[in-house]
């Protein structure tokens, strides 16, 4: 388990790293290295030329927006967000999620951007970015650009980042009026990949009917999804159990989860239902306070 | 010879254990932290597919990658070496480290790289080309124990290589008499003993000829195995590294074999360590595989009064010293119950997975899990609480010493003491109570109980030796011929030399040998060297004070049984004035032979290899079956919870009673119980070497091998009971693997009552949420 033999570049800023990634064929970002790592010794990547941003230190931040949002700097480590009071105050699904991402010494060196741009299906974050209409702001050679979580995850491990764009901050806006969030998921072990996750974001009018839905899903597709239908049929409804099993019985409509070794495609869309269900009484219930 | 010595000084108490100084802090020395002047590295080449027969392999362009110094493949090691030996006499069954003409397991390797680094011998191995035709993969036993079913070592004929049936007792007329007749399926997945350290080797040919391996090796008896392999009498194993975990899955002999063989064709020294998927792949450290068919016949009381067991085991592509493991349950194969009657047979077939390896129990923890789950199922079937149905068909205290169906011998036991400890401990009625409540709430919540027996001693019949010196300052120096793996060996025997000859833990040097150390040596294996290693300290030490007491006696001009030993010094019992200390005796010793009896060899070196007790040297058996020294029991009570939507599992609490008579110290056994557990819960509910249709293992790393860690094991309330063996000085039975030997069947126990009101029973390990829901959908759509 060594890696195939690569070319090594330390970034001294963000121009940098772009333009180091621009100059070769195949040049791969390295950020906290917990996934990419075990693939290069895998050698499942083998990329000519590593571009190291750990010395991006300008990239580590978390910091509230006037609009009662925040932004994230890309090279912020996990661990720094799960601690954060801002994260907790103005993202709590996110504060709530942190602690699943893996194991505390992942989370140390591991960091937001780095599990964005990797987009596991099993990743948490992604899910959370799509539950929190994220936006995800990138530099490469071509200039900078803002990416909406909904359009940034492709596929299998894959973006919409081309070769030589680096994501640097993520922004996160306010939550909406009202509204309620909750994520949850099953994993066979602390720590693990999840076998299903999902993330919910409702938000209630005076009136009581829901105005606002998000439902995204870890581990149940090519990558982090979302559930148009599930969103579609809380929207006007008041969030009683009716809706709740209506929403939970048409997810699959948007899923397309596998087997592996740990459960199957059927399992997995009964656990979606299931947690989807679970979210939303949850965040129900918070939107209600 | 002596006086009366007074009671224990060290045996019972918690002696903080020597290695665990070294291990918590970085310190221990293994494998990998050896490195030899010039010494080069080896990766394998993993075959591509399961079953295929190999055609060719071109290593031209490997060893034109750079750093790479030869490239290894089967054919070279026909000519180098013999196959490496096997536990069944299968002539046609040839294994070497590379495959030769055939691909027998996908991963299994078919060259050997090696370079100047582990990299660049990665490198190259990406350049080997294997040019292959590929086969039917035989991935189910049952299907590949069929006449029709292609073969995978031809010339055998056949790939069931071992098919025995032992009927002790009144079998057919038990049954055909019987209130009641029942058959259990289970299915004990593929699991194993996965140490965090892989298997690793280092060889090389010293100045003087000799081929010199150190390795990450459990077993000694591998210094004359490798004489034989190597074809060379200059052999010399080392036993002097610290063993990364092992519980009998560190016997990498094909790795070894193959290093050597690379040192020798480089003429440097060469270091293979096994990565995580090679080990895993191909490492030959997989445990039993089993499906299991139980018929039980039982009276309208409860009372079993026959089992026939049936077992199909996936044993692998070779027969390594997997097959030990179907036979070694014979030795305790009625559990702890009075069953008069009992068959015991089945097949042992080769398919294209990476051999087992005999680990912690052998074979037994699947045995009691049958066991168990049948006890539990018979309740369910009859009527009776599990728990009852289990003390009625106990062995009774005053039974022992019991002889069970097949001939073997339990030494004594406590177990239906050991239940109702564990059941009042455990407060089982408030248990009871918390369950209806819960179960009221909607909830999955169900309470199992497991007790299970644990043989200890194993090849108690090859010995065991030890070596103690007290040098001319008074230091003892305890040399041992073989290395641990973690069951703080160290300890025990420091512990024991203290108790024996009365002097302090600082005093003790405890060395490990090498095969060239005339240390005559088992394995670690079969909870055994606290049996076999602590008798035969007690009798070496009774040697040294012997020769100390005569010296004694001498210089004070007494006869020697006149001398009363008190701790390290020797006195005339008559008149406690006239007394030697022990620096005074080992100084004589050394000194002048006239201040010594005459005759009396020089020094104080004493050897001792005890033989092992009676029951085992003695006794023949019947055909097929197995006898251990002692037999260790312990009871489990599990709370486990189901989720009803998520399928989740979570153990709520575990208590065990565990009764391995005289406790030699506390802080090792509560250890392995402990650990026991935790490997336990891994092979009920996580850990799985799972293939696919194709051959490919599923599981070739931590990311899908799936062990329970910190957050998945609960607290565990431990109590002991303590039965003592008549079959060692101290009535200390083996300890080490009796928990991991009952918790699979406690843990199914609980989860099946969880979800016993949904009409779901248990016969699967491991249990996880998969199997859960699977279970549940099906009793649905019976239902």
């Amino acid at each position: 388990m060594k890696p195939a033999p690569f070319d090594y570049h330390r970034a001294t800023d963000v121009d940098d790293a772009v333009a180091a990634l621009h100059a070769v064929e195949d040049g791969k970002a390295i950020a906290g290295g917990q996934s990419l790592i075990a693939l290069l010794n895998l050698r499942l990547a083998r990329p000519e030329l590593l571009v190291d941003l750990n010395p991006l230190r300008d990239l580590d931040y978390i910091e509230p927006t006037p609009d009662g949002g925040l932004v994230i700097g890309a090279m912020t480590r996990q661990r720094a967000v799960e601690r954060s009071a801002l994260v907790r105050e103005r993202c709590p699904i996110m504060f709530e999620a942190m602690p699943l991402v893996a194991h505390a010494a992942i989370r140390n060196r591991g960091t937001i951007g780095g599990s964005l741009a990797h987009a596991d299906t099993g990743s948490e974050l992604c899910t959370i970015s799509l539950a929190v209409d994220a936006r995800m702001r990138v530099r490469g050679q071509a200039g900078d650009r803002e990416i909406k979580a909904a359009d940034f995850f492709d596929g299998p491990l894959t973006t919409v980042l081309t070769p030589d764009e680096i994501l640097t901050e993520i922004v996160v806006p306010p939550a909406p009026a009202r509204s309620g969030a909750a994520f949850a998921e099953v994993s066979r072990r602390r720590g693990d990949f999840a076998l299903a996750g999902v993330g919910g974001v409702v938000g209630v009018g005076e009136d009581g009917t829901v105005t606002h839905a998000r439902l995204s899903y870890t581990s149940l597709g090519p990558t982090a999804l979302r559930s148009p239908h599930a969103e579609e049929s809380l929207l006007g409804n008041r969030l009683d159990e009716a809706t709740i099993e209506k929403a939970a019985s048409v997810v699959g409509e948007d899923l397309s989860p596998s087997d592996d070794l740990h459960a199957t495609a059927t399992f997995r869309l009964h656990l979606a239902r299931a947690l989807t269900r679970r979210v939303l009484h949850t965040a129900a219930g918070r939107a209600a306070t | 010879m002596t006086g009366t010595r007074s009671r224990y000084r060290y045996v019972g108490r918690p002696m903080p254990v020597i290695e665990d100084r070294r291990f918590v802090r970085g310190r221990g020395r293994y494998i990998n932290d050896l490195a030899m002047p010039a010494m080069l590295h080896l990766a394998v080449v993993p075959a591509p597919v399961a079953h295929a027969r190999l055609l060719g392999v071109d290593a031209a362009e490997a060893l034109a990658s750079p750093g790479v110094v030869a490239v290894l493949t089967g054919a070279d090691l026909v000519e180098m070496m013999e196959p490496v030996p096997q536990e069944l006499a299968l002539p046609e069954v040839i294994w070497y480290p590379l495959a030769v003409d055939k691909i027998r397991y996908a991963g299994e390797w078919v060259a050997a790289v090696v370079a100047t680094s582990r990299a660049a011998a990665e490198d190259a191995v990406e350049l080997v080309v294997i040019d292959f035709d590929e086969l039917e993969p035989l991935v189910d036993p049952r299907r590949a124990m069929r006449p029709d079913a292609a073969l995978l070592h031809e010339a055998q004929g056949t790939n069931v290589v071992w098919n025995e049936r032992h009927t002790w007792g009144d079998v057919d007329g038990e049954f055909a008499s019987a209130d009641h007749v029942y058959e259990y399926s289970y299915r004990w997945n593929r699991h194993s003993g996965v140490p965090l350290e892989t298997f690793g080797a280092i060889a090389q040919v010293d100045q003087t000829g000799i081929l010199e391996i150190w390795a990450s090796h459990q077993n000694p008896d591998i210094q004359q195995e490798a004489v034989r392999v190597m074809r060379t009498p200059k052999v010399k194993v080392h036993m002097d590294i610290d063993i990364g975990g092992s519980y009998g899955s560190k016997r990498g002999r094909k790795q070894m074999y193959l290093t050597a063989a690379a040192a020798i064709r480089a003429r440097r020294p060469v270091k293979f360590m096994e990565d995580r998927i090679e080990n895993m792949q191909a490492g030959d450290g997989h445990g039993p595989d089993r499906y299991y068919t139980v018929k039980v016949a039982a009276s309208a009381e409860g009372m079993v009064r026959a089992l026939d067991i049936d077992v199909i085991e996936d044993l692998g592509a070779y027969c390594g010293r997997g097959p030990r493991q179907i036979t070694k349950p014979t030795s305790a194969v009625v559990g702890p119950y009075r069953i008069p009657a009992v068959r015991y047979g089945g097949y042992g077939v080769l398919t294209c997975k990476t051999n087992q390896v005999p680990f912690r129990g052998a074979g037994q923890s699947p045995h009691n899990f049958a066991i168990e789950r049948t006890m539990d199922l018979l309740a369910r079937d009859l009527g009776i609480d599990r728990v009852e149905l289990r003390l009625r068909n106990y062995i009774q205290p005053e039974q022992f010493p019991y002889e069970i169906p097949g001939g073997a011998i339990y030494d004594s036991g406590n177990y239906p003491g050991a239940a109702e400890l564990a059941i009042k401990q455990a407060r089982f009625e408030d248990l009871l109570a918390e369950q209806a409540e819960a179960r009221a709430a909607g909830r999955l919540y169900g309470i199992g109980t497991a007790g299970g027996i644990e043989p200890g001693g194993a090849a108690a019949e090859h010995g065991e030796g030890v070596r103690i010196e007290v040098d001319a300052t008074g230091h003892v120096v305890a040399t041992i011929g073989f290395q641990s793996a973690g069951q703080a060996h160290e300890s025990m025997v420091t512990q024991l030399v203290c108790e024996e000859l009365g002097v302090e833990i600082e005093d003790v040097i405890v060395q490990r040998g090498h095969g060239l150390g005339g240390i005559y040596a088992g394995a670690p294996t079969g909870s055994r060297m606290t049996q076999m290693l602590g008798t035969s300290i007690y009798q070496c030490a009774k040697k040294v004070r012997a020769k100390l007491t005569a010296i004694a006696a001498f210089t004070l001009e007494v006869e020697p049984d006149e001398i009363e030993i008190d701790g390290t010094t020797y006195r005339v019992a008559a008149d406690p004035a006239k007394a030697m200390t022990w620096k005074q005796l080992a100084k004589t010793a050394y000194g002048p032979r006239l201040k010594n009896p005459p005759g009396m060899e020089p020094g104080i070196v004493e050897l001792n290899v005890y033989a092992g007790p009676d029951i085992v040297t003695k006794r023949k058996l019947t055909t097929g079956a197995k006898q251990f020294p002692t037999y260790a029991f312990d009871f489990h009570v599990v709370v486990a919870e189901v989720d009803p939507d998520t399928c989740e599992i979570t153990l709520r609490k575990y208590l065990v009673v565990h009764d391995c008579g005289t406790v030699l110290n506390p802080l090792v056994v509560d250890g392995f119980v402990y650990g026991g557990i935790g490997h336990g819960i891994g092979g009920a509910m996580y850990e799985n070497f799972a293939y696919d249709e194709n051959g490919q293992l599923l599981a070739v790393s931590f990311m899908d091998y799936l062990m329970p860690t910190a957050a998945e094991v609960p607290t565990v309330e431990l109590h002991e009971q303590c039965t003592p063996t008549p079959l060692h000085p101290y009535g200390a039975k083996g300890a080490a693997e009796g928990a991991y030997m009952t918790a699979p069947a406690a843990i199914a126990s609980a989860i099946e009552d969880a979800v016993a009101p949904l009409g779901v029973r248990i016969t699967e390990v491991p249990i996880t949420p998969q199997l859960i829901f699977d279970s549940m959908m099906a009793a649905r759509s019976n239902a």
